[in-house]
C-alpha cells in the first residue's frame, strides 16, 4: 500500500505531464489518414507533399530525442521542456493558419521537434518524481498511456475535425491547451538533480542528424527511392557515416553517454532490443490496425474507437498488472509472456472474419493491448531503473527516440508488405483499369487510403473493387502481421533467454 | 438577244460584199456628182481619202474597178448605196466605212443600214462575178500576201473571214446565200454596266471552204440556215469573276437550222466530240465531255422573238419554248463539283416532248458503268408566266412528279422522286442577276432575293431510296424555301417542313449521318444580306456593313445520329407529354459591329415540356471494349455567347436536371442531377490555326475535333439541388445536396498536340452531405502539367548529386572506421562502455 500511496501522491504531476505529452503526440497522426480538404487548403492537390506532412513530425521528434539526450541531464527537464513547448506552440498555430504545403511541412518538423522533447522531458522526470524503482512502471504506464494514447487518439480525432470543423481547430486547441499546461508542467519539472558531466553535444548532435534522416531515409524509400539504386546507397553509406561518427565521438569523449554508468548491461541491451520489437512490430500494428478499420471495414471514428479503447484497456490491464507483481515476479516472465502474447496477438488477426469483424477485432485487439502493455512501459521503467542522474535522459531519450523510429519503421515495413502484396493481387487488376481509364491508378495501400476520401465514390464505381481493395489491403497487412509474429518469436524468446535472466532486482 | 444581232450584222456584212460585186467594169471610171445621187464608174484609183456627206444617194457601176489603196472610203451616215453589177475593189492598207444607218440597196433587195459603223478592210482584190437576181454573184478575194482574211470590225467586235467566198442569189421566192471560209474567227470585248468586262472569241473551221454557211429566206417566211462546220471553239471570259467558259465542237456534221412561219424551229446538229469547261481562275469548277453527239430539236421561238422585239410578254402566251428535243451521246464524262470528281456516263439519251398528247415530258436516260439511270418528268406546267422587256420573270411552275431511278450494275438500286415541285418567282430580274453572276462567278440566295420580290421553291413530297431496299430513306413532306421581304422590309429566309428524314454520308471521314426532324421551320431576318450570315457560318465572316439579324429555328422533334468505323452518336428531342409546346426554340442574334470587327453570336434554347437525350456508343480496339454514354436533359433552358475575331469569346447558362448514364467498358457509373444551372463566363478559345474571318463559324468544330493547339481561359460555376451518384449495379453510392462549385479561372493550353498544361485557380465548393453535414471548400490552385508523349520527369537534387556524394560519403566512412580501427588496436580501454572512467 505504501507504493500505492507514494505513486497517487504523485499521480497529479505525472497525469499532468502524461497529458502534456499526449498533447504533442496528438498532431503526430493527424495527417496518418490520407485528407483532401488539407491537400487542397495547402494548394498540394495533387503533389505529393502530403505524403511528408507525417513523416516530417516524426522526423523531427526522432532528432529532437537524439538531440535531448545530451540536454536534459545537463541541464534539467525544466528548461528542454520550455524550448520544447517554444517550439511546438507557436509551429502548431502556424500549421493551423498556414496555407502553404512547404511553410506546413517546416513547421509540422519544429513542431514534431518540439514535441520529441517534451516527450522525453516528461517520461524523464519520473527518475526524480518517483524515486521509488518499484512506482516507476506505474509511472511509465501512466506516460506510456499520455504517449500511445495521444499517438492513437491522434488518428481518429484528426480524422474527425480535419474532415469536419476544419484542421485549423484542430492545431489550434493542442497549441492552447499545450500553452495552458506548460506552465504547471515546468513547475514540476522543477524537481531534480542536474549531471555535473559535460553534455554529450557531439554525440547528440550526430544522433539527431542520424535519427531524423533516417526516418527521411525511410519515406523516401517508400515513395520512390531503392536501396539498390545509387541514391539509396549513398544514404545507407551516409547513415553508417554517422554511426561511425557517433561511435568514435563517444569512444574518444570520456564524458560521452556511452561511457556512463549502466546497472545490467544484459537487461539494458535485451530492454532495448524489446523497445526496438515493441516499436517496430507491436505499435506498428495498431496503426495498420486503424487503417483496416478506415479501409477494410469501412468504419466511421466512432465505430472504430471502441475497438481502440479496448486495446488501450488491454494495455492497461498488463502494464497495472506488471507494476503490481514485478517485484515478486522480475522481468523474466513478462518478457516471456510478451514474448507468446505479441506473436498470438498479432496472428489473431487472421482470425477477424470480414463480414462480421466485431467480436474478433475486439478481441485481436484486446491481446495486441496485453503485449503491448507487458512492454510498454515496463521496459521504460527498467531502463530508468538502471542509469542515474547522469544518464537517465540520456538514456530514457534514447530508449524513447529508438522506440519511435522503430514505430516508423514498422509502420513502413508493413506498408511495403501490404503494398507489395496489393500490387501482386491487384496490379493486373488496376493496370487494366488504369489502361481503361487512361489514369495512373494506384495499386497500393495508396488505393486502399482513398477510400477514405471523397474520391471513394469514384472507386466504388468500379465493380466490385472496393470490397477487392478492403479484403486485399486486409489481407496483405494480416500477412505482414504474421511475418512479425514470426520474427517476434524468433528474435525475443532467445533474448529474454539470454539477456534477461531471471534476476529479480528491480 | 445577242446572238440575234450578230446575225444582223453578219447579213450587214455579206450584203456589203455583194454589193460590191455587182458594180460593172468600166475601164473609164470617175465619180460623177448630180442633183440627186452620186455615181461611181470606170477605174478609181484614191489618191486620197474619200469621204462622202452623210445621207447621200451612191451609186455604183457596171464594171467599176476602184482601188481604195492606203485610203479610206467612207459613204457617210445614213447613206443609201445602190450596187449595180460586177466590180472589184482593190485595197492594201485602206478601209472601206459603212456609217451607221446606211443601207445597201441590192439588185431586187434593200438591206437596211448597220446600227454601228462598219470598217471592211482587207489585202488584196475582192472581185465579183454575176448578178444576183439571175445567177447570183459570187465575190471572192485574191490576197497580195499572207494575209488571206477579209476583216469587218464594228464597235468592238472583230471578225476575220479566211479565204471568203459568197455567192448571193435572189429570185422571186427569196435570198440564197453561200458563205465559203476555211476559218472564221469573231471576237468581241465590251462591258456590260459599265464594270463587267467580257471578252467572247469564236473560232470556226470549215468543212466545206466553198459553202461552209448557207442561208435561205424564202417570201414565205421561213428560214432555212445550213452549216458545214468541222469544228467550232467558243470562249468567254469574265474579268471581274475571272472566270472562263469554253465550248468545244469537233467533228461536227451538217448543222441546219429552220424557222417556219410560224415560228417553229427546227434545230438538227451533230458532233463527234462535244467539251464544256467553266473555269475561275485556272481552276476547273464544272466540266463536262460527250462523244458521238446527235441534236434533234423543235422550238417555238415566239417568246424569244417577242423578248428581241423587247414586248412584254403576255401571260397567256404559251411559255413553252420546247416543243421537242432528242439529244443522244455515245459517251460523257461529266464533273459536277470538283469534291464528286468526273463522273463517265454512257448511252446518253434526253428527250422533251412538249406536245399536249405527250405521256412523258422529259426523258433523261444514261448508263453510269452497268448501271441504268433515268430522270422523267411527266409534265412541267406554267400555272402563269410573265416577262418583261427588261426581263422580270414573274412566274409559277410546277411540275407535279419529277423522279430519278438508276438499277443494274454492281450499286444499290436508287429511286428518287419529288412530288408538287413548285418554283415561284415574283419580278425576278433575270438580267441583273445573269450580271451578278458575270461579276462574281456565282449567284447567292441574298442577289435572289434582291432581285425578286418573292422567290419561293416547294416540294410537295420528295422521296429517295438510296440502298436498293425499295424503302424510303430520305423523306420530305412540304418541303418549302422562302425568300422575301417582309412588311417591315426585312430580308427573310424562311425554310419549313412537315418532316424531314434524310441519311447523309461524309467521304472524307468515313461517317454516316442520319438525320430526322418533325414539323421545324428556319426562320432569318435581316436587315442586310441574309448570303454574308449563311457565309459567316459556312465560308468567310466578310459583313459589308453593320449587320444583325435573327435566326430562329423551332423544332417539334428530331433526331441525328452519326454513325462512325468505331461507333455512333445520337440526339433525340421529343415532347415529354402532349401537352407540351408545338415546338422547341432556339434563337439566335448574329450581330456584327464594323467598328469593333467582332462577329457575335447571341442565342437561347428552350426546350420546356422536351426531353433531349444524347447517346454515345463507341467501341475500342485495345484494351477491347465499348462505352455507351446516355445523357438526358428535361425542360432545359439554356442560353450562349460566342463573338468571334480573333480569338473566340464565349459564355453559356444551362438550366435543366439531368441524367448521365454511362457504361465504360465494366463501369456502369449514373449520376441524377436535380435542377442544375451550369454557368460558363469569361471564356476565351484560341485556336492555333482556326481563322474564323477567313473559315467561318462553323469550321471551329473541325479545329477542335483535329485537336489543333488552343488556349482556352474560362469561368465556371454549377449549382444544383442534389447529384445522385450511383454505381455499377445502380445502387446509390452517395447524394449530395444544394451543390454550390465555382471556380474562378480555368486555363488549358495544348502546345503541338504534346504538351498539355492546365491551371485551375480558386475553386470553391459547397455541399450538403447525405448525412446533412454541409462541407465548405476552396482549392486554390491546381496545376497539371501532361507530357503526353515523353514523359521527363524533373531529376530530384538529391539523386541528381548522389554519386559524387556517395564518393564523399563512402571516403570519410572509410577514414572513421580507419581511425576506430586504430584507436581499438591504440586504446583498447576507451572501447569500453558502461563504465564511468573518471
Amino acid at each position: 500500500m505504501a507504493m500505492d500511496e507514494a505513486i497517487l501522491k504523485k499521480m497529479p504531476a505525472l497525469c499532468l505531464l502524461s497529458f502534456s505529452t499526449f498533447l504533442v503526440c496528438v498532431p503526430a497522426a493527424y495527417n496518418q489518414v490520407i485528407s483532401f480538404n488539407l491537400m487542397f487548403d495547402m494548394n498540394c492537390f495533387p503533389s505529393k507533399d502530403y505524403a511528408w506532412y507525417f513523416p516530417m513530425f516524426i522526423a523531427g521528434e526522432c532528432a529532437s530525442m537524439g538531440l535531448s539526450a545530451c540536454l536534459i541531464d545537463r541541464y534539467g527537464r525544466r528548461l528542454p521542456f520550455l524550448f520544447g513547448s517554444v517550439l511546438f506552440i507557436p509551429s502548431s498555430a502556424i500549421c493551423a493558419v498556414c496555407g502553404d504545403s512547404t511553410v506546413f511541412l517546416a513547421c509540422r518538423f519544429i513542431e514534431g521537434f518540439g514535441a520529441g522533447i517534451v516527450i522525453v522531458t516528461c517520461i524523464a522526470q519520473i527518475y526524480f518524481d518517483v524515486p521509488d524503482k518499484k512506482n516507476r512502471y506505474m509511472a511509465n504506464g501512466i506516460m506510456s498511456l499520455g504517449f500511445g494514447g495521444g499517438m492513437l487518439f491522434g488518428i481518429f480525432l484528426g480524422r474527425a475535425l480535419v474532415e469536419t470543423v476544419g484542421w485549423p481547430v484542430a492545431f489550434w486547441t493542442v497549441a492552447v491547451l499545450q500553452a495552458v499546461v506548460m506552465y504547471p508542467c515546468m513547475d514540476i519539472l522543477r524537481n531534480g538533480e542536474n549531471s555535473k558531466m559535460k553534455a554529450d553535444i557531439p554525440g547528440a548532435l550526430i544522433l539527431m542528424v542520424m535519427a531524423g534522416v533516417l526516418v527521411f531515409f525511410l519515406q523516401k524509400l517508400y515513395l520512390s527511392w531503392d536501396v539498390t539504386d545509387t541514391v539509396g546507397i549513398e544514404w545507407i553509406v551516409f547513415l553508417f557515416m554517422l554511426f561511425l561518427a557517433l561511435i568514435l565521438v563517444e569512444v574518444v569523449n570520456p564524458q560521452s553517454i556511452f561511457h556512463r554508468k549502466f546497472d545490467n548491461h544484459k537487461l539494458v541491451a535485451g530492454s532495448m532490443i524489446f523497445i526496438f520489437l515493441l516499436g517496430v512490430i507491436d505499435m506498428a500494428a495498431v496503426g495498420c490496425m486503424i487503417k483496416i478499420a478506415f479501409f477494410t471495414y469501412q468504419m466511421s471514428v466512432g465505430e472504430a474507437a471502441p475497438y481502440f479503447i479496448i486495446l488501450v484497456l488491454g494495455a492497461a490491464v498488463t502494464a497495472v498488472t506488471i507494476s503490481k507483481t514485478i517485484d515478486r515476479t522480475g522481468h523474466f516472465p513478462w518478457f516471456l509472456l510478451s514474448a507468446v502474447l505479441s506473436p498470438i496477438a498479432l496472428l489473431s488477426m487472421l482470425l477477424v472474419d470480414k463480414d462480421d469483424p466485431a467480436i474478433f477485432m475486439a478481441l485481436h485487439l484486446f491481446v495486441l493491448g496485453l503485449a503491448i502493455g507487458c512492454l510498454v512501459s515496463m521496459l521504460n521503467a527498467t531502463i530508468q531503473n538502471r542509469t542515474d542522474h547522469n544518464n537517465n535522459g540520456a538514456v530514457m531519450s534514447f530508449a524513447i527516440m529508438f522506440r519511435t523510429i522503430a514505430l516508423w519503421i514498422g509502420y513502413n515495413f508493413y506498408t511495403v508488405f501490404s503494398d507489395r502484396f496489393m500490387d501482386e493481387k491487384l496490379g493486373e487488376t488496376m493496370a487494366h483499369w488504369s489502361q481503361i481509364t487512361q489514369i495512373d491508378l494506384p495499386a497500393d495501400s495508396n488505393l486502399a487510403s482513398l477510400l477514405v476520401t471523397p474520391l471513394a465514390d469514384l472507386i466504388k464505381i468500379f465493380p466490385g473493387l472496393t470490397d477487392q481493395i478492403a479484403e486485399v489491403f486486409g489481407e496483405g497487412i494480416s500477412y505482414g502481421l504474421t511475418v512479425g509474429a514470426i520474427a517476434f518469436v524468433v528474435i525475443a524468446i532467445p533474448v529474454t533467454i539470454l539477456l534477461v535472466g531471471r534476476n529479480k532486482t528491480l | 438577244m445577242r446572238k440575234m444581232q450578230y446575225l444582223a450584222v453578219g447579213v450587214l456584212i455579206l450584203t456589203v460584199f455583194i454589193s460590191l460585186s455587182i458594180v460593172s467594169d468600166d475601164a473609164s471610171a470617175d465619180i460623177e456628182y448630180t442633183d440627186k445621187a452620186i455615181i461611181i464608174y470606170g477605174t478609181e484609183v484614191l489618191t486620197d481619202d474619200l469621204v462622202f456627206p452623210d445621207e447621200s444617194n451612191i451609186i455604183i457601176s457596171l464594171g467599176t474597178y476602184l482601188d481604195i489603196n492606203q485610203y479610206t472610203i467612207d459613204f457617210g451616215k445614213d447613206s443609201k448605196v445602190a450596187i449595180l453589177d460586177d466590180v472589184t475593189i482593190a485595197c492594201t492598207t485602206g478601209k472601206i466605212v459603212i456609217r451607221e444607218g446606211t443601207s445597201l440597196i441590192l439588185v431586187g433587195a434593200v438591206m437596211p443600214g448597220p446600227k454601228y459603223d462598219l470598217t471592211v478592210t482587207f489585202d488584196g482584190k475582192l472581185s465579183s462575178r454575176g448578178t444576183a437576181v439571175i445567177k447570183g454573184a459570187t465575190v471572192t478575194l485574191d490576197p497580195n500576201g499572207d494575209d488571206r482574211c477579209l476583216h469587218l470590225a464594228w464597235e468592238e467586235s472583230r471578225m476575220a473571214i479566211e479565204d471568203p467566198i459568197i455567192n448571193y442569189t435572189v429570185d422571186t421566192g427569196g435570198s440564197d446565200l453561200k458563205l465559203g471560209f476555211t476559218h472564221l474567227t469573231y471576237s468581241e470585248e465590251y462591258t456590260m454596266d459599265t464594270d463587267i468586262s467580257l471578252t467572247r472569241e469564236l473560232y470556226l473551221t470549215s468543212a466545206d471552204s466553198t459553202v461552209s454557211v448557207e442561208t435561205v429566206i424564202s417570201t414565205s417566211k421561213t428560214f432555212k440556215m445550213t452549216l458545214d462546220l468541222s469544228s467550232l471553239r467558243y470562249t468567254k471570259y469574265v474579268a471581274n469573276s475571272d472566270m472562263t467558259t469554253v465550248l468545244t465542237l469537233d467533228g461536227m456534221g451538217l448543222t441546219t437550222v429552220f424557222v417556219d412561219s410560224n415560228m417553229m424551229m427546227t434545230v438538227t446538229a451533230s458532233a463527234k466530240n462535244v467539251k464544256s469547261t467553266n473555269a475561275i481562275g485556272g481552276e476547273i469548277r464544272r466540266f463536262a465531255e460527250f462523244t458521238n453527239v446527235k441534236f434533234d430539236m423543235k422550238a417555238d421561238i415566239t417568246v424569244i422573238a417577242i423578248i428581241i422585239e423587247q414586248e412584254d410578254l403576255d401571260p397567256s402566251d404559251d411559255p413553252n419554248i420546247i416543243k421537242s428535243m432528242h439529244i443522244t451521246a455515245d459517251t460523257g464524262d461529266v464533273m459536277i463539283t470538283e469534291r464528286r470528281g468526273v463522273k463517265h456516263i454512257t448511252d446518253i439519251a434526253v428527250t422533251i416532248d412538249g406536245s399536249d398528247k405527250a405521256e412523258t415530258y422529259f426523258l433523261a436516260t444514261f448508263m453510269d458503268g452497268e448501271r441504268y439511270n433515268e430522270i422523267r418528268a411527266d409534265k412541267v406546267l406554267f400555272e402563269s408566266f410573265g416577262i418583261t422587256s427588261d426581263l422580270r420573270l414573274t412566274m409559277l411552275m410546277h411540275i407535279p412528279q419529277i423522279t430519278y431511278s438508276a438499277h443494274g450494275g454492281e450499286k444499290q438500286e436508287i429511286s428518287m422522286q419529288a412530288d408538287d415541285l413548285y418554283v415561284e418567282t415574283d419580278n425576278l430580274a433575270v438580267d441583273t442577276l445573269l450580271k451578278q453572276y458575270y461579276r462574281a462567278g456565282e449567284l447567292t440566295a441574298q442577289q435572289l432575293l434582291d432581285n425578286s420580290r418573292l422567290f419561293r421553291a416547294a416540294v410537295g413530297v420528295a422521296s429517295i431510296d438510296t440502298d436498293g431496299d425499295k424503302e424510303v430513306d430520305t423523306t420530305a413532306h412540304d418541303l418549302e424555301l422562302k425568300l422575301a421581304k417582309n412588311s417591315r422590309g426585312y430580308n427573310t429566309l424562311v425554310l419549313t417542313f412537315a418532316d424531314l428524314a434524310a441519311p447523309l454520308h461524309n467521304d472524307e471521314k468515313n461517317i454516316d449521318y442520319r438525320l430526322s426532324f418533325d414539323a421545324s421551320e428556319v426562320y432569318m431576318e435581316s436587315d442586310s444580306s441574309i448570303s454574308e450570315i449563311n457565309d459567316a457560318f459556312t465560308k468567310r465572316i466578310h459583313f459589308s456593313g453593320d449587320t444583325n439579324a435573327e435566326i430562329q429555328v423551332t423544332t417539334s422533334g428530331m433526331t441525328v445520329e452519326q454513325i462512325r468505323e468505331t461507333g455512333n452518336s445520337k440526339l433525340v428531342m421529343v415532347k415529354n407529354s402532349p401537352e407540351s409546346p408545338k415546338g422547341a426554340i432556339f434563337t439566335f442574334n448574329i450581330e456584327y459591329l464594323r467598328y469593333t470587327g467582332k462577329t457575335t453570336l447571341d442565342g437561347r434554347l428552350n426546350t420546356l415540356g422536351y426531353e433531349t437525350t444524347v447517346t454515345n456508343h463507341e467501341y475500342y480496339a485495345d484494351p477491347e471494349g465499348t462505352s455507351d454514354l446516355k445523357l438526358v436533359f428535361n425542360d432545359m433552358s439554356a442560353s450562349v455567347i460566342l463573338a468571334f475575331k480573333d480569338i473566340v469569346e464565349f459564355s453559356a447558362e444551362v438550366h435543366t436536371p439531368m441524367n448521365l448514364d454511362l457504361t465504360f467498358y465494366d463501369l456502369k457509373p449514373m449520376l441524377d442531377f436535380g435542377d442544375s444551372v451550369i454557368s460558363i463566363s469569361h471564356g476565351q478559345l484560341y485556336l492555333d490555326t482556326y481563322d474564323p474571318i477567313s473559315e467561318g463559324i462553323l469550321a471551329i468544330v473541325d479545329h477542335i475535333s483535329a485537336k489543333d493547339d488552343f488556349v482556352v481561359d474560362l469561368r465556371v460555376g454549377v449549382t444544383s439541388d442534389y447529384i445522385n451518384i450511383h454505381g455499377s449495379d445502380r445502387e446509390i453510392i452517395n447524394t449530395i445536396k444544394s451543390i454550390n462549385l465555382s471556380i474562378k479561372e480555368i486555363y488549358m493550353m495544348l502546345i503541338h498536340n504534346d504538351r498539355l498544361q492546365a491551371d485551375i485557380d480558386n475553386v470553391y465548393v459547397e455541399y450538403t452531405t447525405m448525412k446533412g453535414l454541409l462541407v465548405q471548400r476552396e482549392l486554390k490552385h491546381l496545376d497539371i502539367d501532361k507530357d503526353y508523349n515523353n514523359p521527363s520527369p524533373k531529376e530530384d537534387v538529391l539523386v541528381y548529386t548522389s554519386e559524387i556524394m556517395l564518393i564523399s560519403f563512402g571516403i570519410v566512412t572509410g577514414e572513421l572506421l580507419l581511425v576506430l580501427i586504430v584507436l581499438r588496436i591504440k586504446r583498447p580501454d576507451i572501447f569500453r562502455f558502461g563504465k564511468e572512467r573518471f
